[in-house]
This record gives C-alpha cells, structure tokens and sequence, in this order.
C-alpha cells in the first residue's frame, strides 16, 4: 500500500476520531443517536485503522464484510432514532434481519451467502440516502443535512461495485475503487460529518 | 553529528518515545494545578536519559543474540560499528545523567524511575530474558515505570492511579511482546531465546494475547472514569478498546500471520492512543 493512502486512511481516522470525541454530543439530543452514531464513525474509524494496517487485501476478508455492514445499519438507527416517532420498530427489524443475514451468510453457499449482507446494505443504505431529502422538505431542516445522504450515495455505489466483483460480475469500476478506496473512505467520511454538522 | 548519527540506533526511538508519552501521561494525569515548564522538561529529559540508557546497555548485553538474528544483525554492535566499551560507557553515562537528574528533581521519583532502569537491565535482560519465556512479566513491570514516575512526580507519591497505570502497561505488554515473538519466531529459536510461541504453543499464546488485550483496556477504562474524562473521550476509548479486543479474539479463532501483523501494530496504537486521549482530555 502506498504511503499516500496510508495518510489518507489516517485522516479518516483522526476525522472519525474528532466526531466521536465532539460532534456527536453537539448535534444530537437523542441519546440512541449518540450511541449509534458512535458505533458508525467507531466502525469507520476501526475499518481505516486496519486497512490501513493490513493493506487493501483485506477487502476480501468476509468478517470485515461484515463489520462494514454495521456501518449503514448504525447510520440509518441514527437516523431514525433522531427522527421518527417510534424508531424502535426499525431499529429491532434491521438489527434482527442483519443476525439473519449472518447466519445466511455463514450456512449457505455461493451467491446467497454474498447477497445476504447486500438486502441489509440496501434497506439501511435507502434510509441514509432518502430520509434527509425527506427531512430537507418535508420538516425544513437545513439544506446541507443532503451531504449525508451524499455520503451514503458515494459508499453504497463503491460497496456495489465491491459486491459485484465479489459476485463474479467484472466491472470496470473496480480497479478504480480499489485504486482509490482511501479517498472514497474519507470523502464519505467527510460528508457524514458535514451532514451531521448543522 | 557523526557520532550522533552512529549512536541513534542504539536508543530504539519509537519505542523510547512511546515510554517517554507514557511517562508524560503519567505526570498530566496528576493534574497539577500549574505545570511548572523546568518540571517538565526536568521529566522529560530524565525519562528520556534514562529509557535511552537502558535501552543502550540491553543492546550492549544482547550484542552477542542480535549477531544470531537476521532482525537485529544490522544493529551497530553487531556489524561492529560500534564498540562494545563505546556502548557500555554510553549507556552508563546516559543512564546515570537520566537517574542522577530524576533524583535531583526528586528522591522518590528518582527512585522508581532506577527501579525501572534496574528491572528492565539487571533483572529482564541479564538475569531471565534468556532463561525463562516469563521474563517478559519483568519486562512488563520495568515498562509500566516511566508512566508510574511521571504520576509520582505529579502526587509526590505512589498512588492508586499509579500502580493501576503501571499495571495497565504490565497486562499490555504480552499483547505487544507475544506478538511480536510470534513473527519473529524463528529469529529468536536460532538465539536460543525462550519465548511463549516456542514453550506453550501459538495458541496459547494467542489465547494469552486476547487476555492481555481485554485486561490492559480494562485497567485504562478504569483510569480513565476514575480520573474524570469526558464522555467524548471515554467513547472513542471504548471504540479502540472494541477493536483491539476484537482483532485479538479473531486472531484465536482464525489465526493469520497477516493479522498477527496487524495486532502487533495496533497494540501499539492502542497505546500511543490511549496514553493521548488522556493527556488531551486532561491537560487544561
């Protein structure tokens, strides 16, 4: 791995770092949120660390996969927990559908045990994408809470590509992400804490 | 400069300066009311005297181990490029500069800051490191010194929050020791080291390490409530205690030279992290 994107992987780091340490208390009220807005930077933070430890050739490690799904659900419980009347309903049903989605993994064989993880990445990832646009019309909260789900966007498109490669399905995309993974962790990084930031 | 630049191996920077920050956490854990500038420069130059000295003599002392190692074969005492006597009086000078000014800033922290230079030459390297894999609980013990000395210096005495913090560093070390002889285990077989991966088996000892790991991150979470950090820091320590926990338990269940690796790497960083946190949540 390149010393660049070691650094790159490091930023991210000390940005997730920042975040827990003193964006979470000033932007949310909601304790659930803080909690699970922790565990989301916690796991970004974690999941640089050991990228940038171990090199990209971690990609193809299944139990990162599947820490890196903890991501999307944290977010999105975040979300929710912030704002919806009753967030525990989707809270219980992604946590249980992603226990589910780990059995499946682990029990079955060749693509369901890689789709497994992509419906939990899709549910999660429609609620980090779609929820502020709903929450920048319909409730008037401030304009920028859209670089979330730009965030959300940028990570989802660069978890497909993975997923596809994983799947068998070449794209050209690939080299690409590989290539520049540091770059799209940070950047996505950097919008989640701008989004979050208003 | 010249002999600067041919003595610099010897001191092992990176690790003297993790010590060194242990030492200065140990200090701004005490949270003084002022933090006089000649105190803490007093602190850091013998520390740092003191570490780089016995760091020097343990070099001295295992010229003959590092010649049998590719690891360490390149050290300057084994190519020769530098003398054993050269080595010897460096390391004496520079641990008696280092003690002989701890104790002059006080007798107590003086004190633990020989007995640490004391454990770590006389009883680690000279006595057990070569006779027995459980040496590096000595080893342990003369690494949590630095960060004890620098709390006494801050309390004028030894207390609680001390010995936890020289503990804390005691329940780390075979996180960072054992790992560390795994990658190298052939290195220190061809020396005739005894280590844990040679007596008790790889996993036992990754066993040990995952222990290790939960206990050190056990003993800094205690610190770190009892001193009052806020929930800000208290979060991200939680978050990189998870994480060290989690790699050391994943390295018993699926054992990798490649995550081997990487927990020997962020054993450190749990460290350096952890030592930081405290400092920068404390320092006022």
């Amino acid at each position: 791995m390149k010393g660049l994107d070691k650094l790159v992987y490091l930023l991210t780091v000390f940005l997730s770092g920042y975040v827990i340490i003193f964006g979470i208390d000033s932007h949310s009220q909601s304790q659930y949120a803080a909690i699970f807005y922790t565990v989301a930077f916690g796991v970004i933070l974690l999941t640089s660390l050991l990228l940038m430890l171990g090199g990209n050739e971690l990609f193809a490690n299944d139990f990162l996969s599947i820490i890196a799904t903890v991501i999307p659900i944290s977010l999105s419980i975040g979300l929710t927990a912030e704002n919806c009347k009753s967030p525990l309903a989707y809270g219980i049903t992604v946590v249980f559908l992603f226990i589910l989605a780990i059995l499946i993994k682990y029990f079955s064989k060749g693509k369901l045990s890689l789709l497994s993880l992509g419906v939990i990445h899709l549910i999660s990832g429609s609620i980090i994408v779609f929820m502020p646009v709903f929450l920048i019309f319909f409730r008037n909260l401030p304009a920028t809470y859209v670089l979330f789900s730009l965030g959300g966007v940028l990570l989802g498109l660069t978890g497909t590509v993975i997923a596809l490669e994983k799947l068998g399905v070449k794209t050209k995309y690939y080299n690409l992400i590989s290539k520049y993974f540091s770059f799209v962790m940070l950047t996505a990084t950097f919008l989640f804490v701008l989004g979050i930031s208003n | 400069m010249k002999k600067i630049k041919k003595y610099f191996p010897l001191i092992k920077i990176l690790q003297t300066l993790l010590l060194l920050i242990t030492g200065i956490t140990g200090y701004i854990s005490a949270q003084c009311p002022v933090i006089k500038p000649e105190i803490f420069l007093g602190l850091i130059v013998s520390l740092f005297l003191a570490i780089s000295g016995s760091t020097i003599l343990n070099m001295w002392y295992d010229r003959d181990i590092d010649a049998k190692m590719n690891r360490t074969k390149k050290r300057p005492l084994s190519t020769g490029e530098v003398s054993d006597k050269e080595a010897l009086v460096l390391g004496l000078v520079v641990s008696a500069l280092g003690v002989g000014l701890a104790v002059i800033m006080s007798p107590l922290y003086g004190a633990v800051v020989f007995a640490g230079l004391f454990i770590d030459v006389v009883v680690y390297t000279i006595w057990l490191k070569r006779r027995t894999a459980w040496s590096i609980v000595w080893g342990g013990i003369s690494g949590g010194m630095p960060i004890l000395a620098g709390r006494v210096l801050g309390t004028g005495k030894i207390d609680l929050i001390g010995i936890l913090f020289a503990l804390a560093i005691l329940l780390w070390i075979p996180t960072h020791i054992l790992t560390f002889s795994m990658k190298y285990f052939e290195d220190y077989k061809e020396a005739g080291i005894p280590t844990f991966p040679s007596t008790y088996g790889n996993h036992k000892t990754r066993i040990i390490i995952a222990f290790s790991a939960f206990f050190a991150a056990l003993s800094i979470a205690i610190i770190s409530f009892g001193l009052g950090l806020s929930w800000g820091y208290l979060r991200l320590f939680s978050v990189l205690t998870v994480g060290i926990i989690g790699v050391a338990v994943y390295s018993v269940i699926k054992p990798s030279e490649k995550m081997n690796f990487v927990l020997f790497k962020f054993a450190s960083l749990f460290m350096l992290s952890s030592m930081l946190l405290i400092i920068f949540g404390l320092f006022k």
